[in-house]
């Protein structure tokens, strides 16, 4: 790790910083215009709209072009300004007060600004920028009408049954779809900015006597730290806000379902979620939370318990069914059953690579293919997957370059890091996999149980904003394991998880299990 | 940091690549067969698979060929046997997956106490393994025939032995913990070559009647580890019963009205051990089984329960009969206690066990063994009498 920590050097001048104004605002028209026109310079979007009243300029309109709604403006704006005229009896406009007060713009946000700092940064946020003669206060109107993609199903997290709108690029409409399913006034959205050039926006999304203090405390002081130019997607945050930086494995949960992030914040986590991206950040996280999905809370709780068991399953597959399988072909052929061993025997027979080496090629080959499948075009899409099944698959074990358990063991522990819910956290065990490879290779089982341990000592040691990962199983909490798993039925489990929930506090009130005695439709 | 890293030096230096053998470098043994040598040491013998005829790789045709091959080598002991053979072997021996161990007649008879260590001593054998002595034969001869369902004849051995109710795999072991103890003397199951119809001159490998091993019961060994003698299926049937060791068993009575069967599943024994005042053991063995009446060829109607009680009556005297008789022949033919009775006696009185202990092989012959056995009719198939007789003729 002494790698990446180099020497401190002198402080680089800071380029990032916003650039400071000198200038102020006048109560001259003109020489408002001068100022404006010059800090919008070589800004090919900018456009200024001076409007005259009585023939003499009085108002002058500027905004950024696409990112308000230009139609609107001229309905509500230029159209009453310019062809109908002024309500008769008004007199002349005379100052921003009189605008707004003798309600002559029928907008829905205004607000005066007299500082050109202010007004500048509300451009830049899409807002309509309004001068008027004589008056030293702008005014910022409310027109943002960018052109963006519509609320759509989430094309990460799918479900067969539940809510299928996603999170956007846009953090209005974003937080909006979680005020949709928590119509509280305790649901808070705290917001920051992030990122000197970009100006990112950033809330803090929260349920206000849910979610702990010294958790939110946390999140804003570790938000407020970060210094950056420019934030293109969440995880640029989530890489300067995570407790480990040195570990594959995530501890900060992303999604783009409103229903996930909703449901976190009922459990009294806290949601980042930042503008121009569909991704919201969720924190704390646990590994388990890692191997739940959406429909686990939309399926019956039978099946997602099941489910559960299996994913389990399929999380060891992926962790160590190469490594095993290394392992007892070439240091403990003894415990293969005597069948199954001669029929690995007979498939390796003429392969000239040793075990390891050949799965090492084929786990290589496999993560090429994924990544080939992921990055090509859609329309070459469907060439990959032929030349990944019959070249690799059937035309490698036919020439006796691989042996086909191999290609069987390589594909089974494929699929079954798909099956990991959360993405990053099949990614780092992608990872983890090949390190645990060698060591089979190199000690047998031996070396798998010494990577065991070490993973398992490592995995004990994360924590997510000073929750330990393996919360509720290590540190065990009896009453949150009814949700690790299996997943209890509703109304048995009645408690949110104590490190972000609580004690004392419940989700459910008791007595609710369905009976004949509690009363039928037909009583 | 540092500590980490010198964790993984650790790692590296301490341990190793020890073992490390690609599947293509060993050659699997499935059985390993111990002769006598003329020279006094032993010949081993083993049957090795050949995977490449085992499996049929990318549908591309059948398997050609046998699946395993024999190959034998002459030393002082087994080690340097297999050293010997190494030199016409070129992948090392590999005795993981060994499932049944043959000894040559003639080598049981000379005494296998100073010859079969290797296979509790090397960490690659398992004890989990079958055994055989060979009746009439060698082991070299064996271990060379093909079986037509299994493509390695040794595993076809091991299953002959269990699907017959034997001990399976367990009879190696049942044999170490007989040979180091005082109150049982050890015994192995035989097997003797045979062919598929009885009765015709065997054919060739491929043809319809080939050669077959089957199950010849039980030879019997002293304490020196020398065998005495054999017994046959059913007197190993029997033993196996007393001993509790029995996991199916079929008893047929012959009848001048017709013969009935029964297939018994759930068999057990418990011996109970008394002293008379001279302070001599006799003990009372207790046998007990519940099965399915497969056959019934004569007109009794089965569905009356007074006719199913006497049915009963007559499997249980006929299998005391046998059991009975059996002990008899082991009592006065062999004078050796294969059937534990002596350990049984340990257990339940360890006091009077010490003094018995030192001659126990002298008070074994003369020892009474009374046989009770109860056997429960549990389900009588699908008709009554035989559908063969007329309603007059039914027993009822």
């Amino acid at each position: 790790m002494f790698v990446f920590q180099k020497k401190r050097k002198p402080k680089h001048q800071k380029t990032l910083s916003a650039m400071p104004f000198n200038e102020e605002l006048s109560d001259d028209l003109s020489e408002n215009e001068k100022i404006v026109t010059k800090i919008f310079h070589n800004c090919g979007d900018f456009i200024v709209r001076p409007i005259q009243i009585n023939g003499k300029p009085k108002i002058l309109m500027f905004y950024l072009e696409g990112l308000l709604d230009t139609k609107n403006l001229e309905i509500v704006m230029l159209k009453p300004l310019l062809f109908q005229g002024l309500p008769e009896g008004l007199g002349e406009i005379t100052s921003l007060k009189q605008i707004i007060d003798q309600n002559l713009i029928p907008g829905s946000s205004f607000k005066t600004v007299s500082k050109l700092e202010k007004l500048v940064e509300g451009v830049l946020k899409g807002e309509l920028g309004i001068i008027v003669d004589g008056e030293k206060n702008a005014l910022l109107a409310d027109f943002k009408g960018m052109e963006q993609r519509n609320v759509a199903e989430p094309a990460t997290e799918v479900t067969i049954r539940g809510p299928r709108d996603g999170f956007t690029e846009n953090i209005r409409v974003n937080s909006s779809l979680i005020r949709r399913r928590i119509r509280s006034t305790r649901l808070k959205l705290e917001l920051l900015t992030i990122g000197e050039l970009s100006r990112t926006d950033v809330a803090i999304a929260y349920i206000d006597g849910i979610a702990p203090e010294s958790l939110l405390k946390e999140v804003r002081s570790r938000l407020s730290r970060i210094e950056i130019d420019g934030i293109l997607d969440s995880e640029y945050l989530e890489e300067f806000i995570e407790d480990v930086p040195y570990t594959p494995f995530p501890q900060i949960q992303n999604t783009e379902r409103p229903d996930i992030v909703t449901a976190n914040l009922l459990e009294g986590k806290v949601a980042i979620l930042v503008d121009n991206t569909p991704f919201a950040l969720i924190v704390p996280m646990t590994f388990w939370s890692g191997l739940q999905a959406v429909e686990d809370y939309y399926e019956r709780f039978w099946y997602t318990s099941f489910i559960r068991i299996v994913r389990y399953v399929l999380f060891n597959t992926t962790m160590y069914l190469p490594s095993i399988y290394v392992a007892l072909t070439t240091y403990h052929p003894k415990l293969i059953p005597t069948t199954l061993l001669i029929s690995v025997a007979a498939a390796r027979e003429g392969v000239p690579f040793p075990a390891i080496i050949e799965a090492l090629i084929m786990e290589f080959v496999f993560e090429g293919l994924r990544e080939a499948g992921i990055r090509l075009p859609k329309a070459v899409g469907s060439a990959v997957s032929i030349v990944g099944a019959l070249v690799i698959g059937q035309a490698a074990v036919q020439a006796g370059i691989v042996s086909a358990p191999m290609v069987i063991v390589v594909a089974t522990t494929g699929i079954a890091s798909f099956a990991i819910p959360r993405y990053n956290l099949g990614t780092a065990l992608r990872l983890v996999r090949f390190p645990m490879l060698i060591l089979a290779g190199i000690f047998g089982l031996y070396g798998i149980c010494i990577g065991f341990i070490a993973l398992t000592i490592h995995l004990v040691n994360l924590r997510s904003f000073g929750v330990p990962y393996f919360t509720p199983v290590a540190p065990q909490i009896p009453s949150d394991l009814k949700d690790v798993l299996i997943r209890a039925p509703r109304w048995a489990d009645r408690y949110g998880p104590i490190f972000t929930f609580g004690r004392n506090k419940q989700r459910v009130d008791s007595g609710q299990m369905p009976s004949p005695e509690r009363g039928g439709a037909d009583q | 940091m540092k500590k980490v890293f010198s964790l993984l030096i650790c790692l590296v230096i301490l341990t190793g690549c020890w073992d490390r053998k690609e599947l293509n470098e060993r050659s699997i043994w499935l059985a390993t067969g111990w002769d006598v040598a003329e020279d006094g040491g032993v010949e081993i013998s083993g049957q090795i698979v050949i995977p490449a005829n085992v499996q049929t790789q990318g549908g591309g045709g059948g398997a050609t060929g046998q699946g395993f091959f024999a190959i034998s080598a002459k030393g002082k002991d087994v080690r340097d046997a297999l050293q010997n053979m190494q030199a016409k072997l070129p992948r090392e021996a590999f005795f993981g997956q060994r499932r049944v161990i043959f000894l040559g007649e003639e080598l049981a008879k000379r005494g296998v106490k100073d010859k079969l260590d290797i296979n509790g001593r090397s960490a690659d054998v398992s004890l989990r393994t079958d055994i055989f002595v060979i009746k009439g034969g060698t082991a070299k001869e064996i271990i060379t025939i093909a079986n037509p369902l299994e493509k390695s004849p040794v595993i076809a051995t091991l299953k002959e032995h269990q699907e017959s109710g034997g001990r399976g795999d367990t009879a190696y072991l049942n044999f170490l913990t007989a040979a180091n103890r005082d109150g049982i003397t050890p015994s192995i199951p035989s097997i003797e070559i045979t062919k598929s119809l009885e009765g015709k001159a065997a054919g060739k490998e491929k043809s319809p009647n080939p050669k077959l091993l089957r199950l010849a019961g039980v030879s019997v060994f002293d304490k020196q580890l020398k065998m005495k003698g054999f017994l046959n299926n059913e007197e190993n049937r029997n033993i196996l019963w007393v001993m509790g060791f029995l996991k199916k068993m079929t008893i047929t009575i012959k009848d001048g009205g017709g013969d009935k069967s029964i297939d018994l599943r759930s068999i057990r024994s418990k011996i109970k051990p008394t002293f008379d005042k001279n302070g001599k053991p006799s003990f009372t063995v207790t046998l007990t089984g519940e099965g399915a009446l497969t056959e019934n060829n004569s007109g009794l109607d089965v569905t009356y329960a007074d006719n199913l009680r006497r049915l009963e009556k007559e499997f249980s005297k006929q299998a005391q009969d046998h059991v009975q008789q059996t002990i008899n022949k082991v009592q006065k033919e062999y004078r050796l206690d294969i059937l534990g009775l002596g350990e049984i006696l340990h257990r339940h009185h360890p006091n009077r066990w010490k003094k018995l202990k030192t001659n126990w092989d002298q008070t074994f012959p003369g020892t009474t063994i009374t046989v009770q056995a109860k056997i429960k009719v549990k389900q009588i198939g699908m008709s009554g009498p035989s559908l063969l007789y007329r309603e007059s003729e039914i027993k009822k």
